[in-house]
C-alpha cells in the first residue's frame, strides 16, 4: 500500500469519527486542528483505523503519535510488513 | 435551525433513574460521584437523547417511528449545568442535534424517522431498582445477557412508539447497571429500528470486543424492532492510597515531630497520602474535608489505628470557619483544595481555589504561628495541555502569590513544587496516561519543607 492509497482511507475514518465531511488526513493534521478531536474521539479514531485497515497498535505506538503523518507512517509499516 | 436549552436538577436525575432503572451512582449519588472521574453527578446520556428527540419532533407529524438513531456522548453534562441544543434538519424526516455547555461540545445525536401508526398496546413493568453490577476485566470479553424493557411512561410516547422509547431506556440501564455496570461510561449508541422476529420485551446484549488498552467495549444489541451497537468505557474504580501502617516503614518516626500540620483537602488523593505520611512521621495532623466526611473519617481511623494522631474537620476552603482554623495554630499548612480539574471547572473556580482562598488562609494563619506551607503547583504550568489552560494559568498565578506571601510574611517558607500527574480520583482516565504514586512524590517534598 502507498501513502496515496492510505490517506483517503484514513480520511474517511476521520470524517466519520470527527463528524467532519470532506476532511483530508494531511501529514500535519493534529487534534488542535479538528473541532471535536478530544481524548475520547481520539480513542474512537484509533479503533476506527484499526477496524478499517486490519491493524493493531501497541500502546507505545499510540502514545508516541504526534500528528497524522506519524499515524500514516505507523500504519504503512504494519500493512506493508 | 432550532435551539433549545435547560438545566437538569438532582430531582430530574432521580426521576429519570426511576423511569429507566439506571441508578448508577455517577448519576444520582453526589458523594460517590465526587470520587468518580467526572467529580460530580452527570446527566444520563439517554436523558439528553430523549430531551433532544422531544425538541426535534415537536413540530413534526403527530406520530412518527424512528428508523435510525445514533448518539455520541463526548463530554458529561453536569447536574446544574446549562445545556444548549442546536437542531438542523438535513431532510424533512431527519435531524442532527448538537448539545453543548459553554464552549464544551457534549453530544451529537442523529436520527431519522417515518410516519408512525397508533402505538401497539404494550404493557411493560416499572423499572426495578437493582445494584449496579461489577465485572472482572477478564469476564468482559464474553459478557452477554438480557435486560427487561420497562414502562416508557413519558409524554414522548404519545409521539414515538413506546417500544422504541423503552428500548432507549433499556440501553442506559444496560450500560449503567448491567454491562459494564458500576464503572461504566456510556460513549456511543447506534440503533436501527426495523421489525424483527423478537417478541420478548427485552434488550439482548453481547460484547463483541473488549479492548483493555482503552478499557473500551463494544456490544451488539437486539430488541423487538431494533438492532444496534453500544460503545462504553469501563472506568477504573476509585483510587485508594496506601494505609498509614504501610507508609510508616518509609518515614522516620520523628521526621515531622513537633509539626502541627493542617492538611486542607485531606480526605482522599494527594492530601490523604500527605496526611498519613505526616502522621507516621510524628506530626499532629488536622485534615479537612468539604463533602467527604466518611472518607475523612476513614483516613483518621486508619491513622489512629496505626498509633498516630489525626483529627478530621469540615472546611469549605473558599469560606473557612476562621476561628476553628486559627484555634488549630498550625505550624505547617498543606493545601490540596481543588475544584474538579478535568470536567468543566472554569477560570473563576480555579482562581478562587488556587489563588484567593490560599492567600486568605496563609494571611490569617501566619499571626497564629504558621511558618511553612506547601502549595502544590503543577507541571501543567510548563506545558498548558489543551483544555487545561485555565487550570495552568491559575496555578501559575498561585506560584506568583506564594512569592508575594513570602515577601509579605518574613520567616514564612512556602514550597510550591510543580507536581506531575498523580494517581488520584481527579486524574483517573481510561488508559494511556501514566500517573505517579502520591506518596512517592510527596514524601521527599515533605522532607524538603521540613529541612532547615
Amino acid at each position: 500500500m502507498t501513502i496515496e492509497e492510505l490517506r483517503p482511507l484514513v480520511s474517511r475514518v476521520y470524517a466519520e469519527i470527527f463528524n467532519a465531511p470532506g476532511i483530508v488526513a494531511t501529514d500535519e493534521l493534529t487534534a488542535q486542528d479538528v473541532d471535536g478531536w478530544d481524548s475520547v474521539s481520539h480513542i474512537d479514531m484509533i479503533c476506527g483505523v484499526e477496524d478499517a485497515l486490519g491493524v493493531t497498535f501497541s500502546t507505545a505506538e499510540i502514545a508516541g503519535l504526534q500528528n497524522t503523518g506519524e499515524l500514516l507512517a505507523v500504519i504503512l509499516r504494519k500493512v506493508n510488513a | 435551525m432550532v435551539t433549545f436549552s435547560r438545566t437538569f436538577t438532582a430531582a430530574d436525575q432521580d426521576a429519570f433513574a426511576a423511569l429507566s432503572g439506571d441508578f448508577n451512582p455517577m448519576h444520582v449519588d453526589p458523594l460517590a460521584a465526587r470520587r468518580l472521574m467526572f467529580g460530580r453527578c452527570v446527566v444520563h446520556g439517554v436523558r439528553l437523547v430523549l430531551w433532544s428527540l422531544e425538541q426535534a419532533l415537536q413540530n413534526g407529524p403527530d406520530r412518527v417511528a424512528l428508523t435510525h438513531l445514533d448518539a455520541s456522548f463526548r463530554k458529561p453534562a453536569g447536574v446544574g449545568d446549562d445545556v444548549t441544543g442546536t437542531i438542523t434538519f438535513p431532510t424533512s424526516d431527519s435531524a442532527h442535534i448538537e448539545l453543548s455547555s459553554g464552549d464544551q461540545k457534549l453530544a451529537l445525536i442523529r436520527c431519522s424517522w417515518q410516519s408512525g401508526d397508533e402505538p401497539a398496546d404494550v404493557s411493560l413493568p416499572i423499572a426495578e431498582r437493582s445494584t449496579a453490577r461489577e465485572w472482572r476485566d477478564d469476564e468482559l470479553n464474553a459478557a452477554a445477557g438480557r435486560v427487561a424493557l420497562s414502562s416508557p411512561a413519558i409524554p414522548l410516547s404519545q409521539r414515538l412508539p413506546p417500544i422504541q422509547i423503552a428500548t432507549l431506556l433499556a440501553t442506559t440501564r444496560l450500560v449503567g447497571m448491567e454491562c459494564p455496570g458500576l464503572h461504566s461510561v456510556y460513549a456511543n449508541l447506534d440503533l436501527n429500528f426495523a421489525a424483527n422476529s423478537l417478541t420478548e420485551p427485552t434488550l439482548g446484549y453481547r460484547v463483541t470486543k473488549w479492548d483493555p488498552r482503552f478499557r473500551r467495549l463494544t456490544m451488539e444489541l437486539e430488541a423487538p424492532d431494533a438492532t444496534g451497537r453500544i460503545v462504553a468505557f469501563v472506568r477504573h474504580p476509585p483510587q485508594s492510597q496506601p494505609t498509614c501502617a504501610e507508609l510508616a516503614g518509609r518515614v522516620a518516626a520523628d521526621a515531622f515531630f513537633n509539626q502541627r500540620a493542617l492538611v486542607i483537602g485531606g480526605s482522599r488523593g494527594i492530601g490523604e497520602a500527605t496526611a498519613k505520611l505526616l502522621a507516621a512521621g510524628g506530626a499532629n495532623v488536622w485534615l479537612t474535608y468539604h463533602r467527604g466526611a466518611k472518607d475523612a473519617e476513614a483516613v483518621v481511623a486508619d491513622i489512629t489505628s496505626a498509633g498516630y494522631h489525626a483529627e478530621a474537620l469540615p472546611c469549605d476552603a473558599s469560606d473557612p470557619d476562621w476561628p476553628v482554623m486559627e484555634a488549630i495554630r498550625p505550624t505547617h499548612l498543606y493545601y490540596f483544595a481543588t475544584p474538579p480539574i478535568f470536567s468543566g471547572s472554569d477560570a473563576p473556580a480555579f482562581t478562587q481555589f488556587y489563588v484567593t482562598a490560599f492567600g486568605a488562609l496563609v494571611d490569617k494563619l501566619v499571626p497564629h504561628g504558621l511558618t511553612h506551607a506547601l502549595y502544590p503547583s503543577s507541571v501543567a504550568v510548563d506545558s498548558a495541555p489543551a483544555g487545561m489552560e485555565d487550570y495552568a494559568a491559575a496555578k501559575a498565578a498561585g506560584e506568583e502569590l506564594c512569592r508575594t506571601l513570602e515577601k509579605n510574611h518574613p520567616g514564612l517558607t512556602i514550597l510550591a513544587p510543580r507536581l506531575p500527574r498523580l494517581a488520584t480520583d481527579q486524574t483517573a482516565t481510561f488508559a494511556l496516561v501514566e500517573a505517579g504514586s502520591p506518596a512517592d512524590i510527596m514524601l521527599p517534598l515533605l522532607h524538603q519543607l521540613t529541612s532547615p
